[in-house]
């Protein structure tokens, strides 16, 4: 199965924008500024799984929008 | 990781620390599969546009301000999800103050209608009026205190708007006392000014407290 081609990079800006200011912040936190999970909870005054949990959901919410690969063998 | 994972997940796995289990899991169970292996590849290049895009904007030196007072008033669904439960009085005390804080629109219909019910004469009053209106403001100030130091030291701060709601309750605690406090209880110009905008002025109050405790929390 091949790759399918990349988004553009409106569609990212676009699927960026969709995220709320707090999902926004943790994957700009993590991405740009190279921040780990614990050092965004400290900044963010909350604890390390609540940003675990905010990236799972973000990076969950941007596949939404970017990725789409149907799986050959089902999942189990 | 020994199954496989969806599209949704592959991104977040990418994300992750090379050294965190839960990818290594991953990419130990991609090696094995071709399918999560080319979601993983997939994910990878995405997240590489990702990190060009963030990286292509420019710093902004109140970054960090702007980011911790927009957070501040956004509802933590993920914190309350991952929170131990406090027992029951907590619960209890938890839904007591939704309810309170829901009030709002029932507190200002019940201010106007005890004010219409109430007044068979006419006459402003403004000086008492005054009176009226600070001594329910005084009044509210005590759910306000109240809501303040308890929920002080939470991961979670009371909104603006909740202590608004809060403190127009408390306002109208304040309405109430007026009937029998006030000489001119039964003026209707008066109770409509005065003994409404005492409580519109309560709902500022406590409005205004809530964003200047906003602000210190995000600086200490």
């Amino acid at each position: 199965m091949p790759l399918p081609p990349n988004p553009s990079e409106h569609a990212l800006a676009g699927a960026l924008a969709a995220l709320t200011s707090r999902e926004r912040a943790v994957v700009y936190l993590q991405r740009a500024e190279g921040l780990g999970f614990d050092a965004i909870a400290r900044l963010l005054q909350c604890r390390e799984a609540d940003v675990r949990a905010i990236a799972l959901r973000a990076y969950a919410r941007l596949s939404r929008q970017l990725l789409r690969l149907p799986h050959p063998e089902g999942e189990p | 990781m020994t199954r496989h994972f969806e599209d949704e997940l592959a991104l977040f796995l990418c994300a992750l620390e090379p050294n965190d289990s839960q990818r290594m899991a991953a990419e130990a169970h991609a090696r094995q599969c071709a399918t999560c292996a080319l979601r993983l590849a997939r994910a990878q290049c995405v997240l590489a546009l990702i990190d060009r895009q963030a990286r292509s904007q420019p710093a902004d030196p109140t970054l960090r301000e702007r980011i911790l007072s927009s957070v501040a008033s956004e509802p933590q669904a993920a914190e309350r999800r991952v929170q131990p439960r406090a027992g029951l009085p907590r619960k209890l005390s938890d839904a007591a103050l939704r309810a309170w804080t829901n009030a709002l629109p029932i507190i200002a219909v019940s201010s106007l209608t005890l004010a219409w019910l109430d007044g068979r004469t006419q006459g402003w009053y403004a000086l008492a009026g005054l009176t009226c209106a600070v001594l329910e403001v005084a009044v509210a100030a005590l759910p306000l205190t109240a809501a303040v130091v308890w929920t002080w030291q939470r991961p979670r701060p009371l909104t603006p708007s909740d202590l608004a709601r809060l403190s127009c309750l408390g306002g109208f605690l304040g309405q109430l006392s007026q009937r029998t406090l006030c000489p001119h209880h039964t003026a209707t110009a008066h109770l409509m000014l005065f003994h409404c905008a005492g409580l519109a002025l309560a709902a500022a109050t406590g409005g205004f407290m809530g964003r200047l405790l906003r602000s210190v929390r995000a600086t200490s």
